[in-house]
C-alpha cells in the first residue's frame, strides 16, 4: 500500500522540477511545460488528499484543474504565437516591454 | 413646500449631459441650444429659488430622505441665505459662459458642452448638500471635470497646469476628507448630515485640541480652492490655460465653493475654531490682498493679471471671514458673489480679444479699442469693478469687508486697503498699455464682439451694476443666516 | 419748516435735479453711440432741464432763506440704502444754500460746457461717448453735490474720477493722454484711500456719517483731528493740493471743456466743498486747520511758481488752478468756510472762462504753445481775446472783477489768523498770479506773423456764447458778496477791508507791470523772471514727477518685481520641488521594474519561501 506520504513526495518533486523550469528556463514552451507540471503536482496532491481524507471534492476539484489547464495551455499557446511573431523568437527574457 | 427645486436644478444640467451624449457627433448647433436650454433651466429656477427665498432665513427648499441607512447618509439638500445667491451666481456665470463660447469651441464641442454641464452639476451639488457625503461627492464632481476642460481644450502649458491644479485640489480634498472623517468618528458615526452632526456637536463638545487641529484641516483643504495663500498658485496656471468659458466658470464658481465648504462645513461645524484661528486667517488673507496685486501687477498676460488679482480678491474674502463681525461675514458673502460675476466678466472679455488676436500678452496690443470699444469698454467695466469703483457690487462688498475689518483690526485694514490702490494700478496700467495709445496696425483686422457675446456681457455688467446700486437684494436675502453663523463663532 | 419745503415743491425738484444726466448717460452709452446729433441732443436736454431746476431750486430756496433772519436749517430727504445693524446708510439729498450755491456753479459751468463743447468737439468721431461721459460726470457731480452723508459722497467722488479718467483718456490714441488718465486716477485714489479710512472711523467711533449730525457728534480733540487729517487726504488727492497735485497738469491732454468742466470749476473743487460741509468735524481741531493751511498755502505758492514758467497755455491755467485751490484751502484753514466757499464760487467763472478761451484759441491755432498762438493771430480773436483779459483781470484780484472780492474776504481770514508769515506768503503769491495770468495776456496781445494770414475771425457763436456769458458773471458775481454771506451764513458778511485790499491791489499791479515789462511786445520768449536761476525749481515741476517716477519704478514695481520672483521661485517652486520629488522617486522605483518576468518570479518565490519559513517557525 502506498502510503500518502509517498504521493505527496512525488507530487512535492514534480512541483519542484516545474517551478524550477519556470524559473529558469527562458522558452516560452518550457515554461509553459513547466506551469503543466506545477499544475500536476496539486492534481496528485488533491487526489490524494481526496483518498486519505474521503469523498469526492478533491476528485472534483481535480478535473477541473485539468479542464483550466487546457484552456490555459491554449491561451498560452496563442501568446506564444504572437510573441513569435511580433518578436521573432520565443525567449521570455527578450519579452520585456514592461521594464521601468 | 417647493419640494424638489434644488433637485431639478442639479439634475437639469445631468439630463443635458443624457440628452448630449446621444447626439450626433457634429450637430454643434443643437449640442450649443441643449446646453443653452440646460443652463436656461438652472436660471430660471435658481430665480425661483432667490425669489421665493424667505429673508426669515433657515434651511429651504428643504428635500431630505435617509440614502444609506448604515452609515448614516442621508439626501439632504437645502439652501439657506449663504447658498441662495451662489446658485443663482453659478447659474449666471454657466449661462454667460456658454454664450461666450458659442463660436470660440470649434473642436469635440459635444464633449466640451457635456463636461462643462457635469461640472455646474457638481456646483450646483455643493451648494445644496447638507450631507457631507453628498457635499463631498459633488464636491468631487466639480473639480474633475476642470482637468479634463483644461487639457483638451486649453493653451499655454495646458498639461501642465491641468495636472498641477487636478493634483492639487485632490491633495486639499484629502485635508477636507480628513477632517470629514474625525468629525464623523467623533460624532459616534452616527450620521453624515451636517445638521444633524452640527446637534452632536453642541450636545457632545470636542475637546478644544481636537477643535484646534480639524479645523485648520478643513479651512486649509478649502482654502486651497480658494486660493490662500501660499496654496495658490494652481489657480492663475489654470485660469491660463483653461479654455473662456471654463476659466469663467473656475474663477467664477469654482473659488466660490472654496470659500463656501470653509462656511458652511468648517465654520458650521466648528465655529470656535474659527475664533481660535482667526488671526492667523487675517494675517494669510492679508497676504493673499497686497501680495496679490503686487504679482499681478508684474504679469505680461492677460490671464495671469486676472488670475492674480483672483488670488487678491479672494483673500478679501477671507479676510472678512477672518473678522468675526457681521460687516466681515457678510461682506465676504457678498464678495464672493460680487468677485464671482465681475472675473467671469473679465474672463469673458480676454477670452473674446484672445480668440480674434491669438494672443495675452499685454505688450502685444495697443489702441485696440479702435478695433474693439464694445470688449474694451467692457473690459474697464470689469476692471473698475475689481478696483472697487462705486456702483458696481464689489465696492459695497469691499466697504463691508473693510469696515468690518477696521471695526477688528484698525491698522491691519489701512495695510489692505492699499491693495485696492494697487489694483487700481495694475488694472489700468494694463488698459493704458493694450487698448489705449497709439492702434497697433497689427491689429486693424480684429473685429468686435458678437451679438451673443455682448448679450452675455449685458447680463454680467447688469448683476454687477444692479446689486452694486441696490445691495439689499443681496444682504436682506443673506443677513439672517449670516448673522445665524456668526453668533455661532461669537457665542461659542 | 419742513411742511414749507413740500409746498415749495422742491423734492420734486431734487428729483429733476438727479436723474436727467444719469438717464442721459444710459440712454447714450446704450443706444445712441453711433448717432451723434441725438446724442447731443439728449445731453443738452439733460443739461437745461438740470439747470432749469436749479435756478429754479435757488429762487425758492433763496426766496424762503430772505424770509428768515437766520440760515435755513438743512433737510434731507433719503432712502435706506444699505444697513447692518450697527449703521445705517441711506441715499438721498440734503438741501441747504451750502447745496443751492454749489449746484449752481455746477449746473451753469456744467450746461455751458456742453454748449460750448458743441463746437469745439465739432467733427470728433467720438462726440457720442463723449457727450455720454459729459453726462455721466455732470450726474455724480451734482449727486455729490446734495449728498447728505459722507458715504454717498464717498461713492460720487469715486465716480466723477471715474469720470475724469475717461474724460482725460478721451482722445485715447495718445499715449501721453492715457497715461495722464491712469495718473490722474491713481493719484486721486492714493488720497482717497484717506477719505475712506476717515469714513470708517468716523463709522466706527460714531456709526454715523451723515453730515447733518457732525455737529452734535462730540468728537475728542484727538479724534476729530485723526478723523480730519484723513478726510483732507481725499481733498489733498481730488483738489490736487501739494504733493499729489503733479495729476492735474498732466490732466491737461483731455480736451479742453473737459479741463474747463472737471479739472478747473467743478471736480476738483469738490474737495473744498466737503471741507466746508464738513466744517464742524474740522473746526473741533485747531491742529487739523492748522495742517490745512499749511498744505494750501504751500500749495498756492509752489503752484503759481510753476505757472510763471510755463509756456503751454493750458498748463499756466492748470497750476493757477492748483494755486486757487491752494487759496481755497488755506482760506478754509483760516477757519473761513464762507471765504472759501465764496472764492470757489467766483474762481468756477472765471477760471471757466479762462479755460474755454484757452480751447477758443488751441481751436484756432491748432497749438497749446502761448508764443505759436500769439502768432497765428490770437488778438485778433476779440471775443476770446477779450473775455481772456477778464479772466485774467479776475485771477489777478483787480478791482472791481469778482476775483478782488473773493481774494479780499481771504486775506482778511488770513490776517485775522494772526501768522505774519501765512499773510506775507498769501499776499506774495497774490503779486505772482497778476505777474502770471498778465504774461499769458500780453504775450496773446503780441503782433502776429505777417504771414498768418489775415481775416482771421473768431471761433463759432457756441463757443463765444458762453464765453460772454461767463464773462458777465466774471464781472458782477464780486459784487453779491453780501448776498452771499447772508444766504451762506445767515448774517452778512464781508465788505472790502482797505487795510488788507489797498496792498494786494498794489502788488497786483506791480505784478501786472512786471508781465508788461517783461512781455509786452518784442520777440523776446524769457522775461526777467524766467532768467532767475532759481526758477530752474520750479520748471523742473520741484522734482516731485521725477520723484514719483521713482517711486513707482523702484518701489512699487520693485516690490512687484520681488513678489513675482518670491512667488515663481519660492511659492511655486516649492510645489514644482515636490512634483520633481516624486518624480524622481518614481524614477527610482521603476527601476525595479525590470520587465523580467522570471525575475520577478524569483522574487516572488523567494518572499513566499521566507515567509512560510517564518510563520512555520513561528507557530512551531
Amino acid at each position: 500500500m502506498v502510503s500518502l506520504t509517498e504521493y505527496l513526495v512525488v507530487a512535492a518533486l514534480l512541483f519542484t522540477i516545474g517551478l524550477l523550469i519556470v524559473l529558469y528556463r527562458s522558452n516560452a514552451i518550457l515554461v509553459l511545460i513547466g506551469i503543466e507540471l506545477m499544475l500536476n503536482a496539486a492534481n496528485i496532491n488533491f487526489v490524494a488528499f481526496s483518498q486519505a481524507l474521503g469523498g469526492h471534492a478533491g476528485q472534483v476539484f481535480a478535473v477541473f484543474v485539468i479542464v483550466a489547464a487546457a484552456a490555459e495551455a491554449a491561451v498560452a499557446i496563442a501568446i506564444v504565437v504572437l510573441l513569435h511573431q511580433n518578436l521573432g523568437t520565443i525567449d521570455v527574457e527578450k519579452a520585456r516591454y514592461l521594464n521601468g | 413646500m417647493d419640494v424638489g427645486v434644488l433637485t431639478a436644478m442639479w439634475v437639469a444640467p445631468m439630463i443635458g449631459v443624457l440628452i448630449l451624449i446621444f447626439l450626433p457627433r457634429g450637430a454643434d448647433l443643437a449640442v450649443r441650444l441643449v446646453s443653452l436650454a440646460a443652463a436656461s433651466v438652472t436660471l430660471v429656477l435658481s430665480f425661483y429659488v432667490y425669489i421665493k427665498f424667505d429673508p426669515r432665513g433657515g434651511f429651504q427648499f428643504v428635500e431630505d430622505m435617509m440614502w444609506i441607512d448604515y452609515f448614516g447618509v442621508r439626501y439632504h439638500h437645502g439652501a439657506d441665505g449663504l447658498s441662495v445667491p451662489l446658485l443663482m451666481l453659478t447659474s449666471i456665470v454657466i449661462f454667460c459662459g456658454i454664450l461666450s463660447s458659442w463660436d470660440g469651441i470649434k473642436q469635440r464641442v459635444k464633449e466640451f458642452h457635456i463636461l462643462m454641464l457635469l461640472l455646474v452639476a457638481g456646483v450646483f451639488g455643493v451648494f445644496m448638500s447638507l450631507d457631507a457625503v453628498f457635499f463631498f461627492i459633488f464636491y468631487e464632481i466639480a473639480v474633475l471635470p476642470m482637468y479634463l476642460l483644461i487639457i483638451v481644450w486649453g493653451s499655454t502649458r495646458k498639461e501642465y497646469s491641468g495636472m498641477k491644479l487636478t493634483l492639487y485640489l485632490l491633495f486639499g480634498s484629502v485635508f477636507v476628507l480628513i477632517g470629514l472623517i474625525a468629525l464623523y468618528v467623533h460624532t459616534g458615526m452616527k450620521t453624515t448630515d451636517l445638521l444633524l452632526m452640527k446637534e452632536l456637536l453642541i450636545a457632545n463638545p470636542p475637546s478644544d485640541l481636537f477643535v484646534h487641529t480639524v479645523f485648520p484641516l478643513l479651512f486649509v483643504g478649502f482654502g486651497m480652492l480658494a486660493a490662500l495663500w501660499p496654496f495658490h498658485t494652481w489657480s492663475p496656471d489654470g485660469h491660463v490655460a483653461a479654455p473662456t468659458a471654463a476659466s469663467m466658470l473656475h474663477a467664477g464658481v469654482l473659488m466660490k465653493l472654496g470659500a463656501f465648504g470653509i462656511l458652511r462645513v468648517g465654520v458650521f461645524l466648528l465655529p470656535e475654531g474659527l475664533r481660535y484661528w482667526a488671526d492667523v486667517i487675517v494675517a494669510l488673507s492679508l497676504v493673499n490682498i497686497v501680495y496679490g496685486a503686487f504679482v499681478a501687477m508684474h504679469q505680461t498676460d492677460f490671464k495671469f493679471m486676472i488670475g492674480y488679482s483672483s488670488v487678491s480678491h479672494m483673500g478679501v474674502v477671507m479676510f472678512g471671514i477672518g473678522m468675526l463681525n457681521y460687516e466681515g461675514f457678510v461682506g465676504a458673502a457678498f464678495q464672493m458673489f460680487a468677485h464671482g460675476v465681475m472675473t467671469a466678466l473679465f474672463f469673458a472679455c480676454v477670452g473674446a480679444i484672445y480668440d480674434r488676436a491669438h494672443t495675452r500678452r499685454i505688450d502685444a496690443f495697443g489702441g485696440i479699442y479702435e478695433r474693439m470699444p464694445v470688449v474694451c469698454g467692457v473690459f474697464l467695466c470689469g476692471g473698475l469693478a475689481g478696483l472697487g469703483l462705486p456702483g458696481f457690487s464689489g465696492f459695497v462688498a469691499e466697504f463691508l469687508v473693510f469696515w468690518g475689518a477696521f471695526k477688528a483690526h484698525p491698522i491691519v485694514a489701512a495695510v489692505a486697503l492699499v491693495g485696492l490702490v494697487l489694483t487700481a494700478f495694475y488694472v489700468l496700467r494694463a488698459f493704458q498699455r493694450a487698448f489705449y495709445g497709439t492702434p497697433n496696425p497689427k491689429w486693424s483686422h480684429l473685429t468686435d464682439s458678437s451679438a451673443i457675446q455682448n448679450v452675455a456681457y449685458a447680463i454680467l455688467v447688469g448683476t454687477m451694476l444692479l446689486y452694486g446700486i441696490y445691495p439689499r437684494l443681496f444682504l436682506d436675502v443673506a443677513e439672517t443666516d449670516l448673522r445665524r453663523l456668526l453668533a455661532m463663532v461669537t457665542a461659542a | 419748516m419742513v411742511e414749507t419745503f413740500e409746498a415749495l415743491k422742491i423734492p420734486w425738484l431734487m428729483d429733476a435735479i438727479f436723474y436727467p444726466y444719469f438717464a442721459a448717460f444710459a440712454i447714450i452709452i446704450l443706444f445712441l453711440r453711433r448717432n451723434e446729433k441725438l446724442a447731443m441732443a439728449v445731453s443738452l436736454l439733460a443739461s437745461s432741464t438740470v439747470l432749469a431746476s436749479t435756478l429754479m431750486l435757488f429762487t425758492r430756496h433763496y426766496g424762503l432763506a430772505a424770509g428768515h433772519s437766520e440760515v435755513l436749517p438743512p433737510v434731507s430727504y433719503t432712502l435706506k440704502w444699505l444697513s447692518t445693524g450697527s449703521a445705517t446708510f441711506e441715499f438721498g439729498y440734503l438741501v441747504d444754500s451750502l447745496t443751492v450755491l454749489m449746484l449752481i456753479v455746477v449746473e451753469v459751468v456744467s450746461f455751458l460746457v456742453q454748449v460750448y463743447s458743441i463746437g469745439y468737439m465739432h467733427g470728433d468721431k467720438g462726440r457720442a461717448r463723449f457727450y455720454a461721459y459729459l453726462s455721466l460726470f455732470s450726474g455724480s457731480m451734482t449727486a455729490l453735490v446734495i449728498s447728505p452723508n459722507l458715504l454717498q459722497t464717498y461713492i460720487f467722488w469715486e465716480l466723477v474720477g471715474l469720470c475724469s479718467y475717461l474724460l482725460i483718456g478721451f482722445w485715447w490714441h495718445k499715449p501721453e493722454a492715457a497715461a495722464a488718465a491712469k495718473k490722474a486716477f491713481v493719484m486721486t485714489r492714493f488720497g482717497d484711500l484717506g477719505l475712506f479710512l476717515g469714513l470708517l472711523m468716523l463709522l466706527y467711533t460714531r456709526g454715523n456719517v451723515a453730515f447733518t449730525d457732525f455737529g452734535a457728534m462730540g468728537l475728542s480733540a484727538g479724534l476729530a483731528t485723526c478723523i480730519s487729517l484723513l478726510i483732507f487726504c481725499g481733498v489733498v488727492g481730488k483738489s490736487s493740493q501739494f504733493p499729489l497735485h503733479v495729476w492735474l497738469p498732466d490732466a491737461m491732454e483731455g480736451p479742453t471743456p473737459v479741463s474747463a468742466l472737471i479739472h478747473a470749476a467743478t471736480m476738483v473743487v469738490a474737495g473744498v466743498y466737503l471741507l466746508s460741509r464738513s466744517a464742524p468735524i474740522f473746526m473741533a481741531s485747531q491742529t487739523a486747520l492748522h495742517v490745512i493751511f499749511l498744505f494750501g498755502a504751500v500749495t498756492a505758492f509752489v503752484a503759481a511758481t510753476m505757472a510763471c514758467v510755463q509756456r503751454d497755455i493750458k498748463k499756466v491755467w492748470a497750476y493757477s488752478t492748483i494755486s486757487q485751490l491752494g487759496y481755497m484751502v488755506l482760506a478754509f484753514g483760516a477757519a473761513s468756510s464762507l471765504s472759501s466757499m465764496f472764492h470757489l464760487f467766483t474762481h468756477a467763472f472765471y477760471k471757466a472762462l479762462l479755460f474755454l478761451a484757452a480751447g477758443s484759441f488751441i481751436h484756432h491755432a491748432g497749438s497749446n504753445d502761448l508764443f505759436d498762438i500769439a502768432r497765428k493771430g490770437g488778438r485778433r480773436m476779440w471775443i476770446t481775446f477779450g473775455t481772456t483779459v477778464v479772466g485774467a483781470l479776475a485771477l489777478a484780484g483787480i478791482f472791481p472783477f469778482s476775483g478782488f472780492y473773493s481774494k479780499d474776504a481771504i486775506l482778511v481770514a488770513v490776517q485775522a489768523m494772526g501768522s505774519p508769515v501765512g499773510y506775507g506768503l498769501v499776499m506774495f503769491t497774490g503779486f505772482l498770479t497778476a505777474y502770471y495770468s498778465f504774461r499769458v495776456v500780453f504775450i496773446l496781445c503780441r503782433r502776429p506773423d505777417e504771414h498768418s494770414g489775415h481775416g482771421s475771425h473768431d471761433s463759432p457763436f457756441v463757443m463765444t456764447g458762453p464765453l460772454l456769458i461767463l464773462a458777465i458773471a466774471t464781472c458782477f458775481v464780486g459784487r453779491w458778496e453780501h448776498g452771499f454771506g447772508a444766504y451762506y451764513l445767515g448774517a452778512s458778511h464781508g465788505g472790502v477791508h482797505l487795510d488788507v485790499a489797498i496792498p494786494a491791489s498794489i502788488l497786483a499791479i506791480l505784478g501786472l507791470i512786471l508781465a508788461a515789462v517783461s512781455f509786452a511786445g518784442g520777440k523776446n520768449e524769457d522775461g526777467v523772471v524766467d532768467r532767475l536761476p532759481m526758477m530752474e525749481i520750479p520748471r523742473q515741476k520741484y522734482y516731485l514727477d521725477d520723484f514719483y517716477y521713482w517711486v513707482t519704478q523702484k518701489i512699487v514695481l520693485g516690490c512687484s518685481r520681488l513678489c513675482a520672483y518670491v512667488d515663481r521661485h519660492f511659492v511655486d517652486g516649492s510645489v514644482n520641488g515636490v512634483a520633481e520629488t516624486v518624480r524622481w522617486l518614481g524614477d527610482r522605483w521603476s527601476r525595479l521594474q525590470t520587465g523580467r518576468i522570471q525575475q520577478y518570479l524569483n522574487a516572488l518565490v523567494f518572499m513566499v519561501s521566507v515567509l512560510g519559513l517564518g510563520i512555520y517557525l513561528a507557530v512551531m
